[in-house]
């Protein structure tokens, strides 16, 4: 019986052998480290998209904190999430400056350009969307982010274009990655 | 100082070098970014490869003039910069023409960084709005790559920290504490104390961390310092390091920040490479490491103990206190915690000096403020400026206005925990105690602008909904205390409220200030008190009459 939460993986998932191999090569740097829980289970989504109750439980293991630990860690950080979804996030800022410029019509607008309420994901499993409390791009509100990547001054009408501006390609690697710009 | 010189002697030549040719700086914050800055960029080292010119294109931080990204600025040899506002990749060829291959520059720019040299543009720096701008921790965002140590250190990086190394820990301390230096993460406690409790605390495993998590919703001034002078920061850590005696910082940052989280690491690896970081520094006997200990999403983790459990990978629970991070910190260990632009001033402090830096400001709020204007203002984004300029100078000269001809109807100041104001107080003075009993405070910057479309209640049930989401639930009075607030706005943004509501709402925010342990409760009921007090006809409004005075909130519907 799993924790509230946890989805027992299922025969469509990634089949067992790849995705336990998968879990453990992510979690690798991370052995014996109870302190980095959060950016063990961080790279796990980076990798699967959401934190399944496999690498939930291996985290456990490796890093040497009780499963019900890791539990903790999954539901109290709002960006960690232990049920899959699309695969990128489509992230409307509802914060006060985007509140004072539209952000709730925007919100409207991509719901109905994607089809899904806030917390769906589109039928071709390519984005769910979510709202989140402030990008940092206040002076450009209205904005949105396509996972983490910034899109100012959006219009209603023109949510289409935001989301190819948003695309994954144009984000920054961290950990030291290649020169952006 | 050898190991310094030689590395100031390889940057100033390389930037020396740069200065050669013609430069082409693309404002690559996330500011610009949003904005498309990518695409910008792109499109300019095409223009320059097709057509065979010499010009360095390079990514540079905010300008502060953020509502006019993407922003390039152009620098020929000789010349001076001329500035380009809200550039597309389709604009390019015509910028290229226009700065750098036609005989002078026409009307297409927004006006040159300094006197135009006949050209007819108007010179930048003589807007009112930007000759009020300071610009001390931002002076090298918007001028340098924040991707290359050498621009930074070219332009004076690392000095400070060179200057304090020649210096004993309590010399570099006395300097920080006569500087004036006030902590800008919302308490506005003086820094060099602060240094100084760790200072004194038993070694040998002590810490410092950085304060990077910027959950207020309206604050984004530790984002754009990362991102556009990252180095800044980090030498700022190492310089609170060197003074109190820690082996070891953090910089506790969300991961969703990426490129915040991007351009410290790449930051991280130049100084270890360069021996400013790691094992006898610049030849010196002081080592020290930093860790980029990044974090998910949890506003709650900006409060200094629920930082600390977040560091150590746990749930951001606060911790009560005492005892204090310099007592019993991260890992149990002595840690200073201190806000990302309280560090970015100290390598500032140590090299210009502690006087220099006490010139700025009032009396008792030295140096200055990072600005976060936005909302329903005409030039929204940051500006440092000096502390003591009053709100009208921020919201007229800065900020250009209100928008559309409205009037202002509140500023809304220092996050969700913090405060409203009303057009009256426009004359009082922006600095950390002139407000004090105005039911508003500084707070991290952040100065959310409302025009006379906004419903003062919608906007605080906003507030509201947030403080409630972001609770930690470790203390009741909070837990359900923001969620009985939530409620009851619910309700009263619906048609549903009623009179007792309001003197319910004070209720529930005493109970939240009296019973919580920490900074989210105690003052989730600030911006509840404080737009009672200066727009209860609002309230009253809604929950006698059953009206939303801008018609913003749906009366009659669930």
């Amino acid at each position: 019986m799993s924790p509230r939460g946890l989805e027992p993986i299922t025969a469509k998932d990634v089949p067992e052998t790849g995705l336990e191999a998968q879990i453990r090569e992510v979690l690798k740097p991370f052995a014996g480290q109870r302190d980095q829980v959060i950016p063990a289970l961080q790279r796990i989504q980076e990798r699967l998209g959401y934190v399944p109750e496999a690498a939930a439980r291996e985290v456990s293991r490796l890093l040497g904190v009780s499963p019900n630990f890791v539990y903790g860690v999954v539901s109290f950080y709002g960006d960690l999430r232990a049920k899959p979804h699309g695969q990128h996030a489509v992230r409307v800022c509802t914060g006060p400056a985007c509140h004072v410029r539209g952000a709730l019509r925007l919100l409207r607008a991509v719901e109905g350009h994607l089809g899904v309420p806030v917390g769906g994901t589109t039928p071709d499993g390519q984005y769910f969307l979510e709202t989140v409390s402030c990008l940092g791009t206040c002076a450009n509100a209205p904005a949105l982010a396509v996972d983490t990547e910034p899109v100012g001054l959006v219009a209603p009408e023109q949510v289409d274009q935001a989301l190819a501006r948003g695309r994954p390609e144009t984000a920054p690697m961290h950990r030291g990655g290649r020169s952006e710009g | 100082m050898a190991d310094l010189r030689a590395l100031q002697e390889t940057a100033k030549a390389k930037w020396e070098a740069l200065e050669q040719a013609p430069r082409i700086l693309v404002g690559d914050a996330d500011c610009g970014r949003a904005q498309g800055s990518q695409g910008v960029l792109s499109a300019f080292r095409q223009e320059i490869e097709r057509r065979h010119l010499s010009a360095t294109v390079m990514p540079v931080g905010c300008l502060g003039l953020c509502s006019s990204e993407v922003l390039v600025r152009v620098i020929r040899p000789g010349k001076p910069p001329i500035v380009y506002g809200s550039v597309t990749p389709t604009r390019v060829p015509a910028v290229v023409e226009d700065a750098l291959t036609s005989d002078r520059p026409r009307d297409m720019a927004l006006g040159t960084w300094g006197d135009s040299n006949g050209w007819g543009l108007p010179n930048l720096l003589e807007d009112p709005g930007l000759r009020l701008q300071t610009r001390i921790a931002t002076q090298d965002c918007g001028s340098i790559d924040p991707w290359d140590i050498d621009h930074y250190i070219a332009n004076g990086g690392y000095t400070g920290l060179g200057r304090a190394l020649g210096m004993t820990p309590q010399q570099v301390l006395d300097e920080v504490k006569n500087s004036g230096l006030r902590g800008r993460g919302g308490a506005a406690f003086p820094v060099g104390r602060k240094w100084e409790f760790l200072a004194t605390a038993p070694g040998p495993v002590k810490y410092v961390a950085c304060n990077a998590e910027e959950g207020d919703p309206g604050a984004y001034n530790d984002r754009r310092l990362m991102e556009s002078n990252p180095h800044l920061v980090l030498e700022g850590v190492t310089i609170c390091g060197y003074a109190t005696g820690a082996v070891k910082g953090f910089i506790h940052v969300r991961t969703e920040s990426a490129l915040s989280v991007a351009r410290l690491r790449r930051a991280l690896e130049q100084m270890y490479a360069n021996n400013l970081l790691g094992q006898n520094i610049l030849g010196s006997s002081f080592s020290y490491d930093i860790e980029i200990k990044e974090t998910g999403e949890a506003y709650e983790c900006g409060e200094e103990t629920a930082l600390m459990e977040s560091v150590e990978g746990k749930r951001g629970f606060p911790r009560a206190r005492p005892p204090f991070p310099a007592q019993v910190g991260i890992f149990g260990k002595p840690t200073n915690v201190n806000n990302v632009k309280s560090y970015a001033f100290a390598p500032i402090i140590m090299a210009r000096g502690a006087q220099w830096y006490a010139s700025y400001g009032t009396e008792k709020s030295k140096g200055t403020i990072l600005l976060c204007l936005s909302g329903n203002i005409v030039r929204p984004g940051l500006s440092e400026v000096p502390m003591g300029i009053t709100l009208r100078q921020a919201i007229e000269v800065v900020g250009g206005g209100i928008p559309n001809g409205k009037a202002l109807k509140a500023m809304q100041l220092g996050g969700p925990l913090g405060g409203f104001l009303p057009p009256s107080a426009l004359d009082m003075v922006l600095d950390f105690d002139s407000l004090a009993g105005t039911g508003a405070m500084l707070g991290s910057g952040g100065n959310v602008v409302l025009d006379q479309d906004q419903c003062i209640v919608q906007f605080t049930r906003l507030l509201t909904a947030f403080n409630q989401k972001e609770s930690c639930g470790k203390c009741i009075p909070c837990r359900v205390g923001t969620k009985r607030v939530l409620e009851i706005y619910d309700a009263i943004v619906h048609g549903q409220g009623r009179p007792e509501h309001l003197d319910r709402i004070l209720e529930l925010a005493q109970t939240m200030t009296s019973g919580s342990l920490c900074g989210l409760g105690q003052l989730a009921g600030t911006p509840l008190r404080a737009s009672l007090r200066y727009f209860k006809e609002e309230y009253e409004a809604h929950v006698k009459d059953k009206r939303c005075p801008t018609g913003q909130c749906d009366m009659g519907k669930e």
